[in-house]
């Protein structure tokens, strides 16, 4: 294997003094905007392409790069500190990592975070090293009835999420899979649900949703409790910044599996990074001891998909550095980028740049070490934030929202959805349901329709391609196996309660 | 309120001696609105010229993304902007010369709404197949959909997308039926015939060519009635299916709101024929396969009339309705 | 009770089937109807209270943002709504709300339009 002599000249290529510098850059702003809520990395990597004309690809590349995972760091710092998820895959880190706040244990969960994303990051970086041209070719055997059997399978975890009752949780999965419905139908371009309103038309804004479903609704009930019983974490409270070393041992299993279930999801292009949180929590909640826990503050439910959401944002690469495929809007800039700076990405770039390759691979390493270093430290500067009173403290919230929402589209409309959620989820949060299942199906809705039906379309209306791919039929199976087993408990202690009365 | 504002600024603007404006103009940035996502084909084609406006014009020019609605919410905010040049837009072939052929009720008008600059790239779309497809020429993709009409898959990044419209034309000129497979985007329709999802598919030079390159996608012909000069080994469709009038290409364009005062327009056209020739802008355009425009505006809003005409006529011929 | 409300939301798929050919659409009705019968049989809990002064407060402050940001600026749509939004809370003081409109749209001008460079519009138009 001449690995070796690759990775000296990628490293080569990422130790130069610039390239350190904008490695930093990179990293230091997406944190910054994974932590701003609603700013998403592809409207910062939008805005700072003009910048990166002047630089070499390499450093062009190193610096967006930088961006992307770094917001993924940064996502989990809004979520737990003030429960609001920046991004689709920091949603699930509410679940624990906000209980873990209310309890005082900010800074653990926090700490948890930066060092799970850190160790995810590394094996992840050399999983990319090593077998992106493999791995390439896997996520290109998957065909539609794969995709949404895998759909299938994320839908059935959604409920797991779900700390309450069951039955909620379904009811929640439904309303976001309808929600999902509003917006242009891919397969054949019709407009549904969208009340003649061309805002809707590219479907129900997900920053919109996610913050008013979880950032403002909250701030609207915390207001409501009387000032001495709110559930905001006090000055006293707040122990240890950092989690121990038991705290540590305990969540090295569930990050291993985190990195790599993460690392496998990443790699597919048609959704598969958006999943890996989820499905890591589930698994997580599955398999771990004493899930009793989850949902009330194990710092497990932080570790395990803080690791696979980060393991995934490095993995979502290979398509893009060996096959010139995108798996996201960010990556597709980034191609958009490169073909600017003249340099088609895919299998020839990869050939015949391979500083540019491992250069990437290498900065990625450097990157999750300069996140490490930088964000330990600013775990006590956040815990702090929360000392300040939550009446000077819930008005920024606000306005962070407010500004994040509208930055996506440059839309006031997306303001309004905004608000519509924000009641929407208030009443829910009233009613004791859950908004991550309902965030799972939103997203995950239109694009299981999009592959059931494609894949229809495909096999020319024959429904047995969903048993006859292995695949497919596999994630099926399991599927099925995750239902029963949720189902089953669920059933027996219904008929508990109904013996009981 | 907005309109209000837009209203009295525009009298303002033709009423203070629109000669000594141009004149002075850029005294502030200026805007050039992309109604599609950061990242696509429009969005790299403004990139690439706000970049060089800047620096010719010395005052910052800023993209800005307004997607959503097929493209619609992010031109009509360019139909309702202020016309005093520094709002610009950039469009596709698809909001001018496809939705009117699609849509009812568009809320902008091409010759109602916008001054048309000019004509900024223009780019063939191929005809590809996977490489294991037992399809290996136009003469067997044609033989093949007449053995078996409607189960010859053909991807495309979307129902009524101008790809949508070519393989359509296609298909009429040729006599066959192809069955319609859309994708939500190019990239995602490029995989899917990489991967042998979809045996063909009709695509933005720039989003397959790196499955080219890899071998693992063939392309058969393009479908414009010239051969690209970048890849003048590809025969065109008219050529290798015997096909007449086949003649479909996907472009970008400059424009400015109706209204815009003439010796502004005038002064961005010139600008914009110096940028487009260029040769670092050419060789950029050049690596997606797009040649630069620069055309008058007159020219070109006639050939968008034109392929309005033609486009109206393979949608009701193929029967495409999204609505 | 909890899972009826529901119902009206599940009502819209039910269009689906005649609306749009999709199997999902039908397959989604089925189970929000499947959800919403039990509920309805069975008593549920009787609803909590609603504090209606934060929810209002809040909600109309987001709306007048909405509204105001495109004709008259950034600046001043961040002041109404810290304003108004700050009706939630009553221990808010006055001169306190005053220092923290304008730190935070000072810090918020600060860091989303010089650091990243948002197209926002800080001033009236015109």
């Amino acid at each position: 294997m001449d690995i070796f002599s690759n990775l000296a000249i990628g490293f080569g290529v990422a130790v130069t003094a610039q390239n350190l510098l904008y490695c930093f850059t990179g990293v230091f702003l997406g944190t910054l905007i994974g932590v701003l809520p609603g700013i998403a990395p592809v409207a910062t990597v939008a805005m700072l392409l003009p910048l990166t004309f002047s630089l070499s690809p390499a450093a062009s590349l190193i610096m967006l790069a930088g961006i992307y995972y770094g917001a993924q760091y940064g996502g989990s710092t809004t979520a737990i500190l003030v429960n609001i998820p920046g991004e689709s895959s920091a949603v699930v880190t509410t679940i624990d990592g906000h209980a873990m706040a209310k309890q005082g244990r900010a800074g653990p969960a926090l700490g948890i975070a930066a060092i799970s994303s850190f160790i995810a990051g590394c094996i992840a970086t050399l999983v990319v090293a090593l077998f992106s041209p493999p791995l390439a070719e896997i996520a290109l055997k998957f065909q539609p009835a794969d995709y949404f059997s895998l759909m299938v399978f994320g839908l059935v975890g959604a409920v797991v999420l779900a700390r309450g009752s069951v039955r909620k949780a379904i009811a929640m999965v439904v309303l976001g899979l309808l929600l999902g419905l509003v917006g242009t139908d891919v397969n054949s371009g019709v407009i549904r649900f969208a009340f003649g309103l061309p805002a809707l038309a590219e479907g129900i804004s997900f920053a919109a949703l996610a913050m008013g479903m979880f950032g403002v609704a909250e701030v609207i009930y915390n207001l409501e409790q009387h000032a001495a019983d709110r559930k905001v974490v006090a000055v006293a409270k707040i122990g240890r910044v950092m989690p121990t070393l038991a705290d540590l041992r305990q969540c090295l299993p569930s990050i291993a599996r985190g990195t790599g279930l993460g690392a496998l999801l990443g790699i597919l292009p048609g959704g598969g990074a958006l999943l890996s949180s989820f499905a890591a929590y589930t698994v997580e909640k599955k398999v771990a001891s004493a899930p009793k826990n989850f949902g009330n503050g194990d710092i497990r439910g932080v570790a395990a998909p803080e690791a696979a959401n980060n393991a995934g944002a490095q993995t979502s690469f290979i398509p893009m550095l060996t096959l010139g495929v995108p798996s996201n809007p960010t990556m597709a800039l980034m191609i958009g980028a490169l073909m600017i700076q003249g340099i088609q990405p895919g299998p020839q770039a990869m050939l015949q740049r391979p500083d540019l390759f491992w250069g990437i691979v290498a900065s990625m390493w450097i990157g999750n070490l300069f996140l490490l270093l930088l964000n330990l430290p600013l775990v006590g500067l956040w815990v702090r934030l929360l000392a300040v009173p939550y009446r000077l403290l819930f008005p920024a919230i606000l306005m962070f929202c407010c500004i994040g929402v509208y930055s996506i589209n440059n839309n006031p409309f997306d303001l309004f959805q905004l608000v519509v959620f924000s009641a929407l989820g208030y009443m829910l949060l009233k009613l004791g349901c859950e908004p991550a299942p309902l965030v799972l199906g939103l997203v995950l809705g239109p694009m299981m329709e999009e592959y059931l039906r494609r894949a229809l379309l495909i096999s020319l209306g024959d429904p047995t391609v969903l048993i006859t791919s292995p695949l497919s039929a596999a994630f099926l199976i399991a599927a099925l196996v995750l239902l029963v087993s949720i189902a089953v408990p669920a059933i027996r202690t219904q008929r508990e309660v109904a013996m009981k009365e | 309120m907005r309109v209000v504002a837009g209203l009295l600024c525009a009298s303002l603007a033709v009423f203070c001696s629109a000669q000594a404006q141009a004149q002075n103009y850029p005294t502030k940035p200026i805007r050039i609105l992309v109604p599609y996502a950061p990242g696509g084909f429009v969005d790299v084609a403004a990139r690439i010229i706000s970049q060089k406006l800047q620096e010719r014009l010395g005052q910052q020019v800023i993209v800005e993304n307004r997607s959503g609605g097929n493209g619609f919410i992010g031109t009509t905010a360019g139909a309702k902007a202020a016309p005093d040049g520094y709002t610009l837009l950039t469009a596709h072939t698809g909001e001018f010369a496809v939705s009117p052929a699609v849509f009812k009720d568009i809320p902008f008008d091409l010759e109602r709404d916008f001054e048309t600059i000019t004509l900024v790239s223009i780019a063939p779309m191929l005809v590809a197949v996977n490489v294991k497809s037992p399809i290996q020429s136009i003469p067997d993709l044609i033989a093949a959909a007449k053995a078996k009409p409607n189960t010859i898959g053909m991807g495309t990044p979307g129902t009524a997308s101008i790809n949508h419209l070519a393989g359509e034309w296609f298909a009429d000129a040729a006599g066959v039926k192809f069955l319609h497979v859309p994708y939500k985007g190019g990239a995602p329709a490029g995989v899917a015939v990489a991967a042998g999802e979809v045996p063909m598919g009709i695509m933005a030079i720039s989003s397959v060519l790196a499955q080219i390159q890899a071998g693992r996608v063939k392309p058969l012909a393009v479908t414009t009635a010239k051969r690209s000069p970048q890849f003048k080994d590809w025969p065109t469709l008219q050529e290798a299916g015997n096909l007449k009038d086949v003649d479909a290409s996907i472009w970008t364009g400059l424009f400015a709101p109706k209204g815009t005062p003439k010796p502004i327009l005038d002064k961005l056209h010139a600008e914009m024929v110096a940028i487009l020739a260029m040769p670092d802008v050419r060789e950029k355009f050049a690596q997606g396969g797009a040649e630069t425009g620069g055309t008058s505006a007159a020219d070109f809003v006639a050939m968008i009339r034109r392929e309005a005409a033609t486009y109206k006529a393979i949608v009701e011929k193929a029967n495409i309705k999204p609505e | 009770m909890v899972l009826a409300r529901n119902y009206r939301l599940g009502t819209p798929a039910r269009m689906g089937p005649g609306f749009f050919p999709t199997i999902l659409g039908g397959l989604l009705a089925a189970l929000g109807l499947s959800l919403t019968i039990p509920a309805l049989v069975r008593d549920g809990d009787p609803l909590p209270g609603f504090g209606l002064r934060p929810l209002l407060a809040i909600l109309v402050g987001i709306v007048v943002f909405a509204l105001l940001l495109a004709p008259l600026g950034f600046v001043i749509a961040a002041a109404a709504l810290i304003l108004i939004a700050g009706l939630a809370e009553p221990e808010l003081r006055r001169l306190e709300q005053l220092g923290l409109t304008l730190f935070l749209i000072a810090f918020s001008v600060a860091i989303f339009v010089v650091m990243l460079g948002l197209p926002l519009n800080l001033w009236p138009n015109i």
